[in-house]
């Protein structure tokens, strides 16, 4: 009998194959909303991980993945600039860092929050209701933080 | 014209494949924590390959068993005539910000200064109705400090609101992978909120901005005890997300006296107090027994309610009922790992009413709500659930919040189909203050109040500096420095600290008093009440260290004014042994475990700058080792 999970997820009912598939995704998401590689990695794992033992208790596997990359990925921003006051030190992570240039190093100077709604809208192609409920917020939310976030690049690249 | 927005896409993409995705870690559901050491598990280029073709097209393919984003339920009528003659009538829930609805009216955002552009979360209802709590987190560049605040607005039967009171969260963290909100409940008194933090309990004054942290806690629930200024606390959450929550034996911590104990030998995940203050209902966590049990304020007498509530996988626990005679709880049902049915349970005789998931008319047909939380209105007549919405055969509907009578529970109101997601794994405590009560209301008993012989005047009084304060007989002389039989705030707590001090200490029938010397001042000292095991989290104190000293010295920088905090570290606790004092800033997560004993308790009364500089005056005495 298909469990009303399976049903729903179409895609993949077995987290093995949700896995395999959607790592390289979640991956480059998380890579880019935190212009981290090894950070985008480390929070792929750990999101996989946390479904891996939560997995039948997830209904919508695709819109957990999603918001859970996204929140790891703001924490993961947040405890960095933690561990940077904490500390009194910022440590340039040169060789991790996304090797960004041009536009894309643009975005990567962006607020956490406007990036990730760059990110999520022109990479990831998500709607503005999708992106919504990844960020925990209104979607006239997001289209203020994308507004902002074109005004800025718009300034950036001289447009 | 190439757009900006094509040009964010082609650059955005160009970006992601000429990233090398790394092999995934074998998909091992024993592993916890998949790791970050590529080692073992890492897979073949080939399998790489194949996983980044695999990606590629799930890429493509993105959303397809995703839910269509959920439209609100717009065929929900507000229903005008539920009554509410306890409640403001108002409740609070997250879409973005924090908003409030009542029946018969539109939902509307409450809106302070900031709102635009921080992080809101968490409403919680003051005990009295008027005012509302929530977490925020403000900031969003990657420069500029994303700090946590706890935001309180008064709220008037209308709805209008008056200026917020902000109190800021310095260093809040949570475990990795949670809610980073800071989400705060309130004290029976309607002063003092706690939350949850990085492994330790955050305990907050609201009048003055004080505040008091709890090491080496990672709770599950936070329940206060109605009418006294205890806060139960209970389950191990894991060091992230990832980690089971297990059971915990049941720690009470008292606000006025700082005392922390063990309540009997119960071990819990999740609790709900009587509506008197007079019983604990309590289960155990996720790999723990689901079975029911009571247990009386003082640890005695435990029994079982019933054997066996089965299993929830969203929920807060049991929520007992404001009007003493039921507890309701959650848990699976209808062949979904996501759908959950409400039991209510007679506390008198253990008889189980179940409650089916609610159901109400939808675009489409029969909408079916499964809760993520349930609570209760406060005058009991009424359940509250966080809820998400579905049809058969189609994919989850909204998230909304819907009003469920006990004992009609057909007559289900929907107050609003458009709530953000629910972080159901997080602040499972907050919920239950979702609801906010009338003011005055005292239909059902009068509000909860503190015992005023409970707390010390110098924590009452709201024009006491957090900083200042001195015990009551010391308050009543003007006194600013301590004296001999003053009892020692215990604030903050200390990692590592440079400073020993020798004192004579005793102990007669469980207490252990002794002296030492600050600034001239002989203060007392007392503790009481051991704690066993490595379970000990002492709230500050005296150290009494049967070692050659601390574990560790570090260089630290003690500033003149700053709190301190005083550890009792070796039961039994000895006589003529030395004191250390800890400063409060160090003690963050692993270090703050290397302190464990088990005389956990002293009677302090408030903050107080030692003398307007402890740590001068203590170099001054000569009894002082400070090495």
């Amino acid at each position: 009998m298909i469990s009303e999970r399976q049903a729903e997820v179409g895609v993949s009912t077995r987290f093995d194959d949700f896995y395999a598939e959607r790592w390289p995704h979640a991956y480059r998401l998380a890579a880019l909303m935190t212009h981290d590689s090894e950070a985008g990695a480390d929070i792929a794992q750990d999101v996989f991980a946390n479904m891996s033992r939560r997995w039948t208790t997830i209904e919508r596997p695709d819109a957990y993945l999603q918001r859970a990359l996204t929140n790891a990925s703001s924490n993961w921003q947040r405890n960095r600039r933690t561990a940077a006051r904490k500390l009194h030190l910022l440590v340039v992570r040169g060789d991790d860092e996304v090797p960004f240039d041009g536009l894309a190093d643009a975005v990567a100077r962006l607020p956490f929050r406007q990036r990730a709604v760059v990110v999520l809208r022109y990479y990831a192609d998500m709607s503005e209701a999708e992106i919504a409920r990844a960020l925990d917020c209104r979607p006239g939310t997001v289209k203020s933080l994308g507004s902002r976030a074109l005004a800025a690049l718009s300034k950036e690249v001289g447009q | 014209m190439t757009t900006l927005e094509d040009q964010l896409r082609t650059a955005l993409r160009s970006q992601a494949h000429a990233l090398r995705v790394p092999d995934r870690p074998a998909p091992d559901r024993d592993i916890v924590t998949l790791g970050r050491d590529p080692g073992p598990r890492w897979l073949t280029a080939a399998a790489c390959f194949a996983l980044i073709v695999a990606g590629v097209v799930a890429l493509g393919l993105r959303g397809a068993g995703d839910p269509e984003p959920a439209p609100p339920v717009a065929s929900v009528v507000p229903d005008p005539t539920v009554p509410a003659p306890l409640m403001n009538g108002w409740v609070g829930f997250v879409y973005g910000d924090i908003n409030l609805v009542r029946s018969g009216e539109e939902a509307r955002r409450l809106e302070v200064a900031g709102s635009d552009t921080a992080d809101e979360a968490c409403p919680a209802w003051s005990p009295d109705g008027t005012r509302m709590l929530f977490g925020r987190l403000t900031g969003s560049s990657d420069i500029a400090s994303n700090d946590a605040e706890l935001v309180i607005v008064p709220v008037g039967a209308d709805g209008a609101i008056g200026a917020p009171t902000v109190i800021t969260l310095d260093g809040f963290d949570v475990l990795d992978g949670f809610d980073p909100h800071p989400c705060g409940i309130w004290a029976p008194d309607g002063r003092w909120v706690a939350l949850g933090g990085t492994g330790d309990v955050w305990m907050v004054d609201t009048q003055t901005g004080a505040i008091r942290r709890l090491p080496d806690l990672r709770p599950s629930d936070l329940e206060w005890r109605p009418g006294t200024d205890q806060l139960a606390i209970a389950g191990d959450m894991g060091t992230n997300r990832a980690a089971p929550t297990l059971s915990t034996p049941v720690t009470v911590y008292s606000v006025s006296t700082g005392e922390l104990h063990q309540l009997g030998s119960v071990e819990a995940a999740q609790l709900t107090w009587s509506p008197d203050g007079s019983t604990l209902a309590y289960q155990g966590g996720e790999d723990d027994a689901s079975d029911l049990r009571l247990v009386d304020a003082d640890g005695a007498n435990e029994r079982l309610l019933i054997a066996g509530t089965g299993r929830a996988n969203h929920g807060i626990g049991p929520v007992w009922s404001p009007t003493g005679d039921r507890i309701a709880y959650q848990r699976l049902c209808c062949q979904g790992a996501e759908t959950h049915e409400v039991v209510l349970v007679s506390v008198a005789d253990g008889t189980q009413t179940v409650i089916e998931p609610p159901q109400t008319d939808g675009p489409n047909g029969p909408v079916r709500w499964y809760p993520y939380s349930v609570t209760w209105s406060p005058d009991g007549t009424t359940l509250l659930y966080t809820a998400w919405s579905k049809a058969p055969g189609e994919p989850g509907l909204a998230n909304g919040v819907i009003a469920v009578p006990a004992d009609t529970p057909t007559d289900v109101v929907v107050l609003t189909g458009a709530i953000g997601p629910v972080d159901y794994y997080s602040h499972r405590w907050v919920p239950i203050q979702m609801w906010g009560r009338q003011p005055g209301a005292d239909t059902v008993g009068p509000l909860p109040t503190v015992d005023p012989s409970l707390i010390d005047p110098s924590l009452i009084d709201p024009t006491t500096s957090a900083s200042s304060t001195t015990t009551s007989e010391a308050a009543e002389n003007g006194q600013t420095t301590l004296a001999k039989g003053d009892d020692v705030y215990i604030y903050g707590f200390g990692g590592l600290s440079g400073r020993t001090l020798d004192i004579d200490a005793q102990e007669q029938d469980g207490v252990v008093t002794g002296e030492f010397r600050v600034g001239g001042v002989v203060v007392a000292i007392q503790c009481a009440a051991a704690r066993s095991g490595n379970q000990d989290h002492t709230l500050g104190g005296v150290v009494i260290d049967n070692t050659d000293g601390p574990a560790r010295l570090d260089d630290v920088n003690v500033e003149v004014g700053d709190p301190l905090a005083l550890i009792i570290r070796e039961d039994p606790t000895p006589v003529g042994q030395r004191v250390t004092l800890y400063h409060p800033s160090l003690w963050y997560g692993e270090q703050a475990s290397e302190h464990t004993g088990s005389c956990n308790e002293l009677v302090d009364s408030a903050p107080r700058n030692l003398d307007g500089g402890f740590f001068d005056n203590v170099r001054s005495e000569d009894n002082i080792n400070t090495d």
